[in-house]
């Protein structure tokens, strides 16, 4: 335990630091007259301290500031018991816009209608929840799933001399993501018998998880063709297994994520990852900040279902057609 | 017949209605049983001021529901880890049987679409196996706790882990709802969530078995000490295996409430559950301590961790930060309950003698009767079963002539009328029988220091007649055990008056009662027809001796500390006593008729100027308390015995006094039995027996009191 508390406090220092420049950062003045301000926002994402949710916060922070709503951030680093808790509170506080960041399909469901039943719009992000609400902003799984299943039966199936064996690295089997990329990339597996998933098996979105997950994967697929992680960061720690184990370029690693530079691009540089469908976290900060903005002011679809915003993507893959322009770079700390 | 008193002349003396002060507060709240848990409390409090200091609307009445729906599956795993861990075990595995039930109950709602009350019972079957498992191998089969449920935490989440992967997603996805499941989830009742009622019902549940049931006190004793339990006839390996089965049973339930309100498990449910457990159970019981069954305290540590823990989650710090935050308060809360409880102990014994000043009038009435100014009669006396018994305080003589007296080993020994030769144990009671006294039917009643009191029959049949009476208002310390019952005497209705000689202190201890001065004492009646214990006075100063004057209307009680004898109208108790004789030039003890119409009071020990002057300075005491040995202690006389006899009146007309050399020492007691004097001492190992000339050679108590035998 004290080794642990440790360790924590190393990271609360850092934490500490990035808090305090993270709100030297937003000294955009807000414009008075404007009639989101005073209104209140509660952001409740699975957790902070990745570059994806920082850089989503990064932007509707700058959107907060402009308008003159507030902003705030209740982490649930990871934990989804604490999650739910956090939303109930989040809840009780009567923000006039709630987004949440759903780590599973059914977690929130129930709050997500308990919130908008009281008049709280709620914005689902990136990930979202068997029950609708407001609005979503965020990636067409689907889209990616097919895409990147197509592209696997493309490297190793039927005519590619290879053994066809994927393993697929969910971070967590329940959520949107998960959900919906495994099922779209089993249909397409499913037309091309030679394609056989040998491991199907949760990360709980950690890299070292994942890591021990390729391990032993390898160990009893050796000819494995393909990695189908659901999340880069967690991928990475899958990238690595396979380069420890001498099969870099062998076995072709596939992620999604925010396309931040430091990690998606500096991961396909050094060959970690081979290819990143990224859905621009960036892009999708300023998205979900716009969606605030006019959520605030009233929007509403004309027959009620979920105003959605669909992200665009950026592949980027290795080798000869790899653009580091693709991916967006996290301002660095002040 | 003697002179006559009357008491409507007499000094009133003022009785007071309470005794307080902060030294004896401090010290009465030191030695509660709840003090224990004051640093917890404490910490809880702070936890709930910090809170309401620090955020806005935090402990509004919808956020105060969100904690208590979701308390509630916490605060039953805290209650099953108590409980495994009051058994003297552990139970790593609470986090992972707490996922694999919450499994199971999902899988059986939407997979299987079984009814709710079946979702219940596969949740609870669940948790009780796993909690079978653990008891089989860690109580039964007598593998260490830890490493059985570290093994089990890790297996159960493996086999959640697997059985899992598949049923996931389509848990997740599935449609069915039911309006039972909902209720259960996330509905109210009277306006608190359904699963708070729950827990409060399982906390109440496991706060009456710790208390009352047998199965909750084997627990108990089994982690306290497992050998002395054994040895006690507890079947330890069944009480430790039921132990664990009930913990699984209640993470079971805590599961079934989860998987109801979250619908969902995700692979980290129930992640980290089982320190989160152990740190509410080591902030509620300050340390990790088996055999202790404090629920109350349990569930504080556990509303000061989970309140803390939320709060600062809710306040937008990093989570680095908030785990932090949470080490260091624990550190900082557990270092003084620490802290606390070691130093207890030292604070309460410095603070539990409170002296006070003490005026003790002038000795009066004695001119003349004093050791130096008369012959030592008492050195005449006979000696009986000298060496054979140990500490009679007080005698009695029966029908027969056989002489009794209680002994420090707490047996109510017979010395054989008329030779006194022979003692036997008449009936063992325990305890340190003090004073006796000889009802209707020839029974004997006793007084015992420890015990309260207890009626002896001619068969030898020993009953214990009443060892609390009613609580007095207004005080801290419990007081409705009579600790040092003393001295009683029998009125003619048969009620018994005795007297409970010191609240504060054990009959070891008694001297530092006079060192403190204070009125400590009670005068108490039982009534053997209704079986009801009553507290007739209040606030006496060490009332000691008790007897009921010829007339049959009064009773006499002695005070030995303000060296005076009290009386009380027995037609007007709540009158309050008067003062009957006062001045007396030693501390009196027993005090019983004489033949002649007076009294006669066994002097335990002389006044001397030094300690009355020594009463007079409440600080000299305290700091001679415990900067001294006892045995260095200012002090009475007791190494001289003697006794007055006083006539009706209350006049002394006649002294007995021991030389300084003996051989009866401190005199307790003394019974005039035709025409003698038997005297009792209670650090005496023998009996003295005095003629006495010119008394009335056919005059028994028995037949003073009775009228026969």
């Amino acid at each position: 335990m004290l080794r642990c508390l440790g360790s924590k406090l190393r990271r609360t220092i850092v934490g500490l630091a990035i808090g305090a420049s993270l709100a030297l950062a937003t000294g955009v003045r807000a414009d008075p007259a404007s009639s989101m301000a005073g209104k209140k926002v509660i952001f409740v994402p699975i957790s902070m301290g990745i570059t994806l949710t920082e850089g989503w916060a990064r932007r509707m922070k700058e959107h907060a500031a402009a308008h003159g709503y507030s902003f705030e951030i209740r982490d649930a680093a990871f934990n989804t018991g604490a999650m739910s808790e956090l939303l109930a509170k989040a809840i009780s506080d009567k923000p006039d816009v709630l987004v949440v960041h759903n780590p599973t399909v059914q977690l929130l469901a129930r709050q997500i209608k308990q919130a908008q039943a009281q008049g709280i719009k709620v914005l689902q992000i990136n990930l979202q929840s068997n029950q609708p609400s407001a609005a979503f902003v965020g990636a067409n799984w689907t889209r990616i799933g097919t895409e990147i299943a197509e592209d696997i039966v493309k490297k190793c199936g039927a005519g590619s001399g290879k053994s066809g064996k994927v393993a697929i690295i969910p971070g967590q089997l329940t959520a949107a993501d998960s959900v919906m990329m495994n099922e779209a990339a089993f249909k397409v597996f499913k037309e091309h018998p030679e394609i056989k998933v040998v491991s199907n098996q949760a990360s709980n979105w950690e890299p070292e998880k994942a890591r021990q997950i390729t391990v032993t994967v390898l160990q009893q697929n050796p000819d494995l063709c393909a990695i189908f992680g659901h999340w880069d960061v967690h991928t990475i720690g899958a990238g690595n297994a396979v380069k420890d184990a001498g099969l870099s370029g062998k076995v072709l690693v596939y992620a999604t994520g925010g396309g931040e530079y430091g990690e998606a691009c500096k991961a396909i540089e050094n060959g970690t990852l081979s290819a990143e469908w990224s859905y621009d976290a960036d892009g999708q900060g300023r998205d979900a900040g716009t969606m605030i903005d006019l959520l605030l002011q009233g929007a509403t679809s004309s027959n009620g279902s979920m105003l959605t915003v669909e992200s665009p993507l950026k592949i980027i893959r290795a080798g000869p057609d790899y653009d580091p322009s693709l991916c967006w770079k996290m301002p660095p700390k002040k | 017949m003697s002179a006559q008193f009357d008491f409507s002349t007499l000094p009133k003396l003022r009785v007071p209605l309470l005794v307080m002060s902060p030294r004896r507060v401090l010290a009465d709240i030191l030695s509660r049983g709840w003090v224990e848990n004051a640093v917890p409390f404490l910490a809880f409090v702070c936890v709930i001021v910090g809170v309401l200091a620090t955020t806005k609307g935090y402990f509004t009445l919808d956020n105060l529901r969100n904690l208590a729906l979701y308390a509630s599956d916490g605060g039953l795993v805290v209650l099953a880890l108590f409980i495994v861990v009051a058994a003297g075990g552990i139970d790593l595995s609470v986090g992972s049987n707490f996922a694999m039930s919450a499994f199971a109950a999902l899988y059986c709602f939407h997979i299987l679409n079984l009814p709710v009350a079946a979702v219940l019972l596969a949740s609870l079957a669940t948790g009780a196996i796993i909690g079978l498992v653990n008891g089989a191998l860690a109580g039964l089969a007598g593998c260490g706790a830890l490493l059985t449920t570290l093994g089990a935490m890790i297996t159960v989440r493996g086999i959640f882990t697997l059985a899992s992967q598949g049923q996931l997603v389509a848990i997740s996805t599935s449609s069915r709802t039911d309006e039972m499941w909902d209720w259960i989830g996330s509905d109210r009742f009277l306006t608190v969530p359904i699963s708070f009622w729950v827990l409060v019902i399982a906390v109440a549940g496991v706060l009456v078995m710790f208390r009352q049931s047998r199965f909750g006190w084997h627990v108990l004793a089994a982690g306290g000490n497992r050998k002395a339990a054994r040895h006690g006839g507890i079947h330890v390996k069944a009480t430790i295996f039921f132990a664990y089965v009930l913990a699984g049973l209640i993470v079971g339930l805590a599961a079934f409430l989860y998987a109801a309100r979250e619908n969902a498990v995700a692979s980290d449910t129930g992640v980290g559950m089982e320190f989160f457990a152990l740190t509410a159970l080591v902030v509620g019981l300050g340390g990790f301590v088996p055999g202790r069954g404090s629920t109350v305290a349990v569930m504080i540590g556990f509303a000061t961790i989970y309140i803390l823990n939320n709060a600062l989650l809710n306040s937008g710090l990093r989570s680095d930060f908030v785990q932090l935050a949470m080490g260091a308060i624990l550190i900082f809360i557990l270092s003084i309950d620490t802290k606390f409880r070691k130093h207890k102990h030292r604070l309460l014994a410095s603070a539990y003698v409170d002296p006070i000043d003490f005026k003790l009038g002038e000795a009066a009435g004695s001119r003349g009767f004093m050791p130096s100014e008369v012959a030592p009669k008492l050195a005449g006396a006979e000696i009986l079963a000298s060496g054979m018994i140990d500490g009679p305080e007080d005698v009695i003589l029966d029908a027969d002539d056989h002489l009794y007296c209680g002994t420090r080993n707490g047996s109510l020994v017979r010395i054989a009328a008329p030779d006194y030769t022979q003692v036997e144990i008449f009936a063992q009671i325990g305890g340190r029988p003090l004073g006796l006294a000889s009802d209707r039917e020839g029974n004997i009643l006793v007084c015992v220091a420890g015990m309260g009191l207890v009626r002896v029959s001619k068969e030898r049949e020993v009953e214990l007649l009443t060892d609390q009476t009613q609580r007095s208002l207004l005080t801290i310390q419990d007081d409705t055990t009579i600790r040092m019952a003393d001295d009683l005497d029998v009125a003619p209705d048969g009620v018994i008056y005795f007297s409970d000689a010191t609240r504060r202190y054990d009959i070891e201890n008694w001297g530092l009662d006079l060192l403190e001065g204070r009125p400590n004492g009670r005068l108490l009646s039982y009534d053997p027809k209704t079986r009801r214990t009553r507290t007739v006075c209040d606030n006496l100063v060490f009332p000691n001796g008790v007897c009921l004057t010829h007339d049959g209307q009064h009773l006499i009680v002695a005070s030995t500390w303000t060296c005076s004898l009290l009386i009380f109208d027995l037609a007007a108790l709540s009158a309050g006593p008067r003062v009957f004789v006062h001045g007396l030039p030693g501390y009196p003890d027993n005090v019983n008729r004489a033949s002649d119409g007076g009294y006669w009071i066994a002097l335990a020990g002389m006044r001397n100027p030094v300690t009355d002057l020594a009463m007079r300075h409440p600080g000299l005491r305290r700091r001679m308390t415990r900067a001294v040995a006892p045995t260095h202690w200012l002090f009475g006389n007791l190494n001289i015995g003697g006794v007055l006899k006083i006539d009706g009146a209350g006049q002394i007309v006649e002294t007995y006094w021991d030389e300084p050399s003996g051989p009866l020492y401190m005199i307790t007691s003394m019974r005039e039995h035709k025409g003698a004097l038997y005297l009792g001492g209670v650090t005496n190992n023998k009996i003295g027996r005095l003629r006495l000339a010119g008394a009335d050679p056919r005059w028994t108590g028995r037949r003073s009191y009775w009228g026969r035998g």
